[in-house]
């Protein structure tokens, strides 16, 4: 029972926030423009004069040599990852990041419309599940979309991600001066939002 | 609280005049105004030094300043730093005096946001003062001042005490403060360093804020903030000796 990754989506249907726990194949960076500057360090483009990771590293499983426990080590590290240099990449997966970030908003809304014409508009979309994952699905009033994959066996993760919503995301994006809400330019990642939402994740019983 | 039967004979006015029933606000939304607060000064700020460059652009053209060639880039961005604080590109050399003036545009906005959130802070500040000390007795010496700024101001204004009162006996007073609320939230996605950069606007305010409440009270202060680490912040105060 476990997690794997999160996304968070504003309403102008573009990926502000992404996250990961577990993942069969680490994510491919997405090509320059595709996505919003802020998302996540993960998946920033790579510009051709970069050479090592330029933010600083969360914890995060695919980087060595940082806490593999359930405990968020402080973040005061700014040494670049190593794992760049010392060992050979795990496979990436096949599309870029832009567009699985794209792939996994156009499931979210076609089936949130194809229920809404099915049933009425009362009905909402929860989740859906295949053999390797389930989809979980909360929004808000304001159009944010927050998705989150977990293993199959899971429950409703709903109630998490209502958790995120009024927690991490209500304190350390909403209240933080130097967080733009619904601009069209850049995504809402932060230190102390990545570090709390992280802190949140791992401390549930689901997760492991 | 219980009223005694005794004095239910009282009517709720003038229980309510005995014991005003506590005003209270929402801090998220106070949060969300001063957010609202500093992009508008940055605007404002923006056109108010927008106005005064082209204004010096036009005594250029109508040959009543100097034309800036490249020893007078340094005296026109001088001039046109005359009301804000003293930079070193002024003594920088003729090759930096280009980078200078580009930079010096964006200083000049900040300094002006500075400025304008200090200006309000002192208004804000007096006035809370005023409220705070209307039953308060006379301040013995400037010691005590302080102490007052450090536990009423600060629990008033952000529900706290300050952490830690450092004085030099000389009338030069540091108080720290390890978890400041306005910059508790601060957290931008390009690392620390920036964090604190930005976070230096947001400390101009209440600086503002203990600089007016001293000045309403009697003393002339001079207050610097200083953020050396999120969310820790520590205000040096230097007041006259006496």
């Amino acid at each position: 029972m476990t997690i794997y990754s999160l996304y968070i989506y504003d309403r102008h249907c573009t990926c502000v926030y992404y996250q990961d726990w577990h993942r069969s194949k680490p994510p491919r960076p997405s090509v320059e423009g595709g996505i919003l500057p802020a998302v996540s360090h993960q998946v920033n483009p790579i510009r051709p004069d970069e050479t090592t990771v330029a933010g600083p590293t969360y914890t995060n499983p695919r980087n060595t040599l940082t806490s593999m426990s359930g405990v968020v080590v402080a973040v005061n590290d700014d040494t670049p990852a190593p794992s760049a240099t010392t060992q050979p990449a795990p496979p990436q997966s096949g599309l870029t990041f832009d567009e699985e970030a794209k792939l996994v908003y156009g499931v979210v809304l076609s089936l949130r419309n194809m229920i809404k014409k099915l049933s009425g508009k009362d009905e909402q979309f929860v989740n859906y599940r295949t053999s390797s994952y389930k989809l979980h699905l909360f929004e808000t009033l304001s159009g944010y979309k927050f998705v989150m994959l977990s293993d199959p066996n899971t429950d409703s993760l709903r109630f998490v991600l209502r958790q995120i919503y009024a927690g991490p995301f209500l304190e350390y994006v909403v209240r933080n001066p130097l967080v733009s809400m619904d601009s069209k330019e850049r995504g809402i990642d932060n230190e102390y939002f990545r570090t709390s939402t992280d802190r949140m994740i791992r401390g549930l019983s689901v997760f492991q | 609280m219980n009223v005694p039967a005794a004095t239910s004979s009282l009517s709720p006015a003038i229980l309510a005049l005995a014991e005003p029933p506590a005003r209270l606000i929402d801090t998220p939304a106070m949060d969300y105004f001063l957010i609202e607060v500093v992009n508008a000064l940055r605007e404002s700020s923006a056109v108010a030094v927008a106005r005064t460059k082209k204004l010096e652009q036009e005594m250029v053209d109508a040959g009543l300043l100097p034309p800036p060639g490249p020893s007078a880039v340094a005296g026109a961005s001088a001039a046109s730093k005359r009301d804000s604080s003293f930079r070193d590109s002024i003594g920088s050399g003729i090759s930096r005096s280009e980078s200078a003036q580009g930079k010096s545009l964006v200083d000049d906005e900040e300094e002006g946001v500075r400025q304008r959130l200090e200006a309000i802070g002192m208004h804000v500040g007096a006035n809370i003062a005023e409220r705070l000390c209307h039953d308060r007795s006379l301040f013995t010496d400037t010691l005590d001042a302080v102490k007052f700024v450090c536990k009423d101001l600060w629990s008033a204004c952000w529900d706290k005490q300050v952490d830690n009162l450092r004085t030099n006996h000389r009338g030069v007073y540091v108080l720290q403060d390890n978890a400041f609320k306005p910059i508790t939230r601060l957290s931008t996605w390009e690392g620390r360093a920036d964090g604190i950069r930005r976070a230096k606007l947001y400390v101009a305010m209440p600086g503002g804020i203990i600089r007016g409440a001293l000045a309403r009270l009697g003393f002339q202060a001079a207050v610097i903030p200083e953020i050396t680490q999120l969310p820790q912040c520590t205000f040096q105060v230097k007041l006259p000796k006496g």
